[in-house]
Parts: C-alpha cells; structure tokens; sequence
C-alpha cells in the first residue's frame, strides 16, 4: 500500500550539503503495522515527514513514495491536501504542538471531521464523542468541554488518537507518540492504538527508539542507522537471530536477561 | 565493623509541599525515610509528579523542605541550606542532571565547568588544574581535544561524560544522578552506566540515582525505592523488588515496561490501576 523507493534527503547547508536519508527502501502492507527503529539522528522521523510534504524547505528530495500507486511526492494543491486529510493521519510526540490552546478539545475533533469528511457539526459531535469513548475515556464530556492544558498528556494523546482515526484512513503515520509520556501511561496508549488500529484494518508507519516497543505492535521492523535501513524483519527475527552488527548493538544495549516477567512475579 | 554498612546519606521523614496557586498545594514528599550505605546505589524509581526530583533537590541542597531532616556522613544539614553550609555541601556531594546542555555554557569550553569546580573546591593553581582536568576528561573516557570543544561541538554523551567529570572534580563521596541517562541513545545510555559503574568501583562513591526507567535501575542499583505521589510504596533490594513486587505500582511499573516479547496489556494495566486506587 505504501511503497518508498530508494529515498534520498539532502539539507541544503552554509558550507556543505547534509545528507540526511540514503537510499531508503520501505514498504507497508494493507492493514500492516511497520516499525521504523532508530536513534536519534538516524532519519527515522525525516523519512515520516517525507511522506506528508513536511520536510524542510531546503531539503533536496530523489526516489518515489507511492501510496496505493499514487506518486505521493508529486501531490500538489487540492490532491495534497486529500491525502494528508483523508488517506493518511499523523500521531507526533508532543499533542500540545497539534491541538490549538486556545480551544477545547471538543472544537479539535469536529473540526477536522468537518474539514475531511463534510460532517456536519451536530453529527461530528456525537461521533467525537464516541471515538473519546472508543479511545478508553470514561469522562467524555468532561474531557470534550475541556481545554488542552486541563488534561494530562496520556489524555491529550488520546485525543489526538480520536482524531486521527476519525476519518477511517488507510494509513496512520505514528512519529514517538508515547516518547513524552510516562511509562505506565505510555503501555495504555499505545494498547489503545493497537486496539483502534486492529479494529480498524489501518496500515500503520510506526517510528520509535525504542526496539522493545515497536515490536510489541509492529508485524515487520525497519532497523535505521545514519540514513540508511540497515535490516529488515519480523520483531521475533530481530530478537533472536540480528544480522546487522548495529541491530546486535541496539539488543545488547537493553538487558535481555531481566528477571521478571509479565507472567512471572505478576499474577 | 564493616564500612560498607554505614550509611552516608540518611533522610528522615522529609516533607515538601508546593503553592500550585489559587490556594492549591501539592504534596511532592509526604514524609519520606530513605538511608543510603555508603559505596552502593540507591535507585529511587517513579513517574512524573512522583516527587523523586524534589527529594534529590532537597539532599543536594537545592530545594528546601518544610520537615525532616538530611543528614550526610553523619551531619545534619540544614533544612533550608546557608551559602557557607551549601559549599560544604558541595564538597561532599555532586549533581548530574538529566541535560547537560542546560547546565554547560554554550559559549565556553567544556573544560571550564570543571575548572570551575576545582577552583571553588580545591588549592590547585592554574597548571596543576590544567593537568587534573586533562586527568579527569581521560578518566571518564574523553579525549585531550575535547577540553577545548563547545557543549555544542559534542555529543550528547560525550556532555553528560562532561558532567560526571565536573562532578568528579569536587572529589565527593555522593553523586546525586537525576535522570543522567534519559535522554540518551540506548547504546549510549549503556556506555555511560558501565563508566558509572567502574567510576563507582574504583572510587567507592555511592549514589543515587533518580530515573524512571527499571532497565536502568536492573543495570546499576543494589537498592531500589518506588515513590508515587510523594509517598515511598515499595523498598528493597534490586532483586526482591524487580523480582517479586509486593506493591500494585510497583507491578504496573513492572508491566508496563517495554522488554523483549512484551504486549502492553489494558486488562491488566486497568486491573492493577484499580488494586491502587482501593
């Protein structure tokens, strides 16, 4: 469904050029969760932005992104704007830098349901209520009343989770979405976003750091390192038989023989 | 009698209470006891509001409290420190922070924070400074070039080696570490925690380590408190607390922490968030 050819990225530098993203080849299959592992510097949330045109202004961009054999990069004006509202959805890190201070919530949600898919505003409002519901809040209204400084982080993603599977589209781009929350908050959002996503039959782009966490919902990992993918394969693979000395590394660096368990100390 | 049982940080029923403003309070530490022997590393483990930064703002004098007390090597210090007493302080116990960055001039080389140290806490002059920088940056795995980098020349852990360094130059017992690794690559995050780990070796120096993060504390802490809203649940050795958690926070903790083959499960993260809250 997505498809990414041989993907170059240069930053236009004062002295000399930055290359950015090599030769990056992914794909991601209908209703297919795929991780895009990395650390920081690796190109991993450049490759994301790629996709919705958000790369920066002096970047220089080579190869093809097709999405469901539509040449992305090519998208202009009207086109452009249907796919970032209606093909694709983005979760980023921070929900503050997504959700307007200045409005409550409830005006996010009806909003976009009102741009995207011509909802009207009385019909987008029992429907955002019924996505907070669907994303694990118990106080609906409250939170729909409220305004983004009023709600806790986890909560704010949830939101923007809400959001971005309001219109049903095909593909979620996930760029760190729990990287600023904290751990325990951090399991329940991304169970919630495995949940909709899986309910949903959406195709899912999953940028992290962190190996452990991608594999928990992702079907295929992408190992990325200065640039370039480095090894491709099923979370189990990864795990237990890495190829690459640097996907080796990134195992090693977390320690494996952990003495507890999810079943073992834990009921 | 055995030196390593002695303790060299005891607090004692700390209390700390915020102004959150219109007449709001939160309590950070609700009387909290921690004792740290000397030579071993204290994790103190919790989330965000847990009140595990205002504890280590209040041990290195940085926070003050409204009760209980601090007491370091045997000596009480005072609840709301004095400038003389702070540099005393100092003298014995050091802090890394979670971004060095922040607490680097960006505009100097990163050589003279740690100057900076051994100019307050030491009589070295000029040259015999020069030399005990060089010895420090090659202690904590830097190179001679670096001395005369710019915070923004370097990598993120090639900072944070910057801080341990400036720590170190105080030559003190306790190093208080806040976060120290959290914002680091996970390969480099393992770099850091085996230099700490020799660094604490050779040294004997003891510490307490604030993070959120259980792998880091699986990786360097012999002991292990779990704060939640200003309150200690649980205590123990590493061992007895990663490997059998009697506390419901602490088994959310636990299983909501990503490792190799792990789910996050909403049945059970809701079950125990339950179990807490009756």
């Amino acid at each position: 469904m997505l498809q990414i050819d041989d993907l170059s990225l240069t930053l236009a530098g004062k002295h000399a050029d930055l290359s950015i993203l090599r030769g990056v080849s992914l794909s991601v299959g209908a209703g297919e969760a795929v991780g895009l592992v990395g650390e920081s510097g690796s190109g991993k949330s450049m490759t994301l932005r790629s996709i919705l045109h958000m790369a920066p202004v002096n970047a220089t961009i080579a190869g093809q992104i097709l999405l469901d054999g539509e040449d992305v990069l090519g998208l202009r004006g009207e086109d452009l704007r249907r796919m970032r509202s209606r093909d694709v959805s983005m979760i980023a890190q921070n929900p503050h830098a997504v959700l307007n201070p200045v409005l409550p919530v409830e005006r996010y949600l009806v909003e976009g349901m009102h741009d995207a898919q011509g909802l009207a505003t009385r019909a987008a409002r029992v429907r955002a209520g019924e996505l907070l519901e669907q994303v694990g809040i118990d106080e609906v209204d409250r939170v729909l009343r409220s305004y983004p400084h009023q709600l806790s982080g986890g909560m704010l993603q949830r939101v923007v989770i809400a959001g971005a599977i309001a219109g049903k589209p095909r593909l979620m781009l996930a760029d760190e979405p729990t990287t600023a929350l904290d751990v325990t908050t951090q399991a329940e959002v991304m169970a919630i976003l495995d949940d909709c996503r899986r309910e949903l039959g959406m195709a899912m782009l999953f940028v992290t750091h962190d190996l452990d966490l991608a594999a928990a919902v992702c079907d295929r990992i992408n190992v990325m390192k200065d640039g370039e993918i480095v090894e491709t394969g099923v979370p189990e693979q990864l795990r237990d038989d890495p190829q690459h000395p640097y996907t080796r590394a990134l195992m090693a660096s977390r320690p494996a023989g952990i003495t507890w368990t999810s079943t073992g100390g834990i009921k | 009698m055995n030196a390593a049982a002695e303790p060299v940080i005891v607090v004692d029923s700390l209390t700390r209470t915020f102004h959150t403003g219109r007449g709001r309070t939160v309590t950070a530490l609700d009387h909290v006891s921690v004792t740290v022997e000397a030579g071993t590393c204290l994790a103190v483990v919790g989330e965000s509001g847990s009140g595990k930064t205002t504890l280590a703002r209040i041990i290195v004098g940085l926070e003050r409290a409204d009760g209980g007390t601090v007491t370091l090597a045997g000596r009480v210090v005072a609840a709301k420190a004095r400038r003389h007493e702070l540099r005393r302080r100092a003298q014995q116990i050091q802090m890394v922070f979670q971004d060095p960055q922040s607490s680097l001039n960006r505009r100097l080389p990163v050589s003279t924070a740690v100057d900076e140290v051994l100019r307050a806490h030491s009589r070295l002059g000029a040259r015999a400074r020069r030399e005990r920088c060089a010895a420090l940056f090659e202690q904590v795995g830097l190179e001679p070039r670096h001395l005369t980098a710019r915070p923004d020349e370097l990598s993120g852990g090639q900072r944070q080696r910057v801080a341990i360094a400036r720590a170190l130059a105080a030559d003190p017992a306790v190093i208080v570490l806040d976060e120290s690794v959290a914002a680091l690559d996970v390969t480099v995050q393992a770099q850091i925690l085996q230099l700490l780990a020799e660094l604490r070796a050779e040294k004997g120096l003891t510490y307490l380590f604030i993070t959120h993060d259980l792998s880091v504390v699986q990786q360097i802490a012999d002991h292990v408190v779990v704060m939640r809203r200003g309150v200690i649940v649980e205590r123990g050795t590493t061992e007895e607390v990663l490997g059998n958690p009697q506390h419901p926070y602490t088994q959310l903790l636990l299983e909501c922490a990503p490792r190799p083959g792990w789910k996050p499960q909403r049945g059970m993260i809701r079950a125990l968030r339950e179990e807490i809250a009756s």
